[in-house]
């Protein structure tokens, strides 16, 4: 796959032409597209041509259960335009898209779904929309992201990874957390692969990044404290916070444009932002979301902090406390 | 099927029968990643394990299960060293490292974990934003130091930017900070303080060098929280920083427990010596406006029992600001380092 080449008006007038149709329209998947099922897939392939030359396979694995099914309708409704074009902005000029749907194993029909990589507006666009938001969900606290991330790592080839040893990008939408284990038996129902033990998320985490530069995108900072911590134990500064779901194009293309070194830092982030015409709270919600990760980079736009090259403290020295004991013996 | 026996495209070596069609096998010798069909899948050994090391000359430590590479010691407090530091991975994550120096504080590391915790986990008004501006914690647990004694450790988020406190910013500028500067850090510190209260705690320690800020973005932090106390629990802080006495109220000193007023009193201290004044009268130089010098000199000499707001507090910050400079307008902050 990957034929084709983007044209950002082709794209704008296909979204124009959706402004008033609803999301039962839009997404009129009733179950898993037969070509999104993930049973017997060998491999999902992006691939250099002659049109793209260096391909960058870019990977969203979009949570669709509840709420959470409000971002791939953002992404169908304005959203992608506006990724495709920042990334054309940013110097990226080969990127293929490929999009999956992330339910629960545990509950849903359709727990993972797949689409293809695609260069081409339409089709890219197709897979989206052919991706059925089932909205349901499960077992409270958890959702199978853990399958989304085994696919990617065990199903995905990437000729900009085996050709130039450039790493692709995963970014997964979510406001749970993952199983610990991706359970053999969900992986041979739904792959139709055979594993001969569950597999630790951490390892999954461990082949996933062979080939990708993961992320995980939560949506909104209510959302936070259901999973956070446990997501950053995963994948440290990765996991980013946005404020509002709506931000999610913006800094899924700011992180690429970041990573490949088209936005020098922080500072020429809020600069380009400033050029797409976005307001200022936009501007700055963008950048609170993603300075953290800028910092492990070094490109948060500040100076480094000063240092003093020291190891850890070996002496018992004193304390500059004064212990307090309570007024009246209380 | 039949499955054949293969060979690593890699080294040669022979690889162990897959279990299934559809598995990858990882060749024992070389690392190389080959799928069961015979197609070579990673020809190379590309493992993030195989990634050069981050800085292979800094020292590691390890808290909790997790190695850290040590990048410098951004401090000293009372009685720990503060280190930057970033998880020892490709995916990696930037943290403070924490470090008691004097083993027998050991239970104030502890105890400030503990608290922002809790803080991390409160449903108070303004949680989801507040807690961004508080310490994050990361892990806690022992360190071997380099003689192999062992360590009481917090490890925190490290925020960008957030990298210098006010007794820097004293040293920075000796005759004292550009009151209009002050504005936005006491207006910054008030908010945060206004959810600490909210949220049932006092800090007890607002310090000079507790207070971080941001000079680009305007931005207060407080860090330093292991005094800090449930307000209606009646227990005293644990313990006061020796160097520091001139902050405190003499109740406090004395083992009364911090109440909202303690902290609104050492704050405007704190920000009438960062100032140029002293902290014990909380009085500003004379080259401070008329309504902030009168105001930070009210605060400072707050009664413990006074019901007070923080949230009200900066209101009255904004009405002195704006009869001292007019209508509120940005007004850069220097430090060196910084454009």
């Amino acid at each position: 796959m990957g034929y084709g080449s983007y044209s950002s008006q082709a794209h704008e007038a296909l979204i124009q032409a959706r402004g008033t149709l609803s999301r039962q329209v839009l997404f009129r998947q009733e179950r898993c597209h037969p070509l999104m099922d993930p049973r017997g897939v060998n491999w999902r392939e992006s691939r250099d041509s002659e049109v793209h030359p260096t391909s960058l396979g870019i990977i969203f694995a979009l949570d669709v259960t509840g709420s959470m099914g409000d971002i791939p309708e953002l992404l169908a409704r304005r959203g992608l335009p506006s990724f495709m074009r920042a990334l054309l902005d940013a110097g990226v000029t080969d990127s293929q898209v490929l999009f999956m749907a992330v339910g629960d194993a545990n509950s849903d029909r359709a727990p993972l779904q797949v689409g293809q990589f695609e260069s081409n507006e339409r089709q890219m666009d197709q897979w989206l929309t052919s991706s059925f938001l089932e909205g349901g969900g499960g077992t409270p606290g958890h959702e199978s992201y853990e399958l989304a991330m085994y696919f990617a790592a065990r199903h995905t080839d990437l000729d900009c990874f085996r050709k130039r040893d450039r790493r692709g990008y995963f970014f997964m939408t979510g406001d749970e957390r993952p199983y610990p284990f991706v359970s053999h038996a969900q992986v041979a129902a739904l792959m139709g692969d055979g594993l001969e033990k569950d597999l630790p998320v951490q390892q999954v985490v461990d082949e996933l990044q062979r080939a990708f530069e993961p992320f995980f995108l939560i949506p909104d900072l209510a959302r936070r404290r259901n999973c956070e911590r446990y997501w950053r134990e995963l994948l440290g500064d990765r996991v980013i916070c946005l404020e509002e779901p709506g931000d999610c194009v913006d800094v899924t293309s700011s992180l690429v444009g970041l990573c490949e070194g088209a936005i020098a830092d922080i500072d020429a982030l809020a600069r380009h932002l400033e050029r797409e015409g976005r307001d200022r709270s936009r501007r700055g919600a963008v950048i609170r979301a993603l300075t953290p990760f800028a910092a492990t980079l070094g490109r948060d736009g500040t100076p480094r902090p000063r240092l003093e090259d020291e190891h850890l403290p070996i002496d018992d020295a004193t304390s500059g406390h004064q212990r307090l004991a309570p007024r009246d013996g209380r | 099927m039949e499955l054949q026996l293969l060979k690593c495209p890699g080294c040669g070596a022979n690889l162990p029968p897959p279990a299934s069609a559809n598995g990858i096998l990882t060749c024992a010798y070389c690392g190389a990643m080959v799928s069961a069909k015979g197609v070579a899948v990673w020809p190379k050994p590309a493992r993030p394990a195989d990634d050069p090391p981050f800085a292979p000359d800094r020292p590691r430590v390890t808290v909790a299960g997790t190695r850290y590479v040590l990048l410098g010691r951004l401090g000293q407090g009372d009685s720990c060293d503060v280190f930057l530091a970033r998880r020892d991975a490709r995916i990696t994550e930037m943290v403070v490292l924490k470090v008691a120096r004097a083993l027998w504080d050991a239970d104030l590391v502890a105890r400030e974990y503990e608290i922002l915790e809790e803080f991390q986990g409160s449903s108070a008004q303004g949680a989801e934003h507040f807690t961004r501006l508080l310490p994050q914690p990361v892990a806690r647990g022992k360190v071997k130091d380099p003689v192999g004694t062992s360590r009481a450790a917090a490890v925190y988020r490290w925020s960008s930017g957030f990298q210098h406190s006010l007794t820097e910013l004293r040293q920075v500028y000796p005759e004292g900070i550009d009151p209009r500067a002050a504005v936005w850090m006491w207006k910054r510190a008030l908010e945060v303080l206004g959810f600490v209260h909210r949220a049932g705690y006092a800090h007890g320690a607002v310090l000079p060098p507790h207070l971080l800020v941001h000079p680009r973005d305007h931005g207060v932090m407080l860090v330093g929280w292991a005094g800090a106390v449930q307000y209606r629990t009646y227990l005293p802080v644990a313990s006061a920083s020796k160097s520091h006495a001139d902050f405190y109220p003499e109740d406090i000193l004395d083992g009364a427990t911090p109440t909202p007023a303690t902290d609104l009193v050492m704050l405007a201290r704190t920000l009438a010596w960062v100032l140029g004044g002293t902290a014990a009268t909380g009085l500003a130089p004379s080259r401070v406006p008329e309504p902030l010098f009168v105001l930070l000199r009210d605060q400072a000499r707050l009664e413990r029992g006074a019901v007070v707001d923080a949230w009200s507090v900066k209101e009255d910050v904004s009405r002195a600001a704006l009869e001292a400079f007019g209508p509120p307008r940005f007004v850069p902050f220097t430090l060196p380092g910084w454009r």
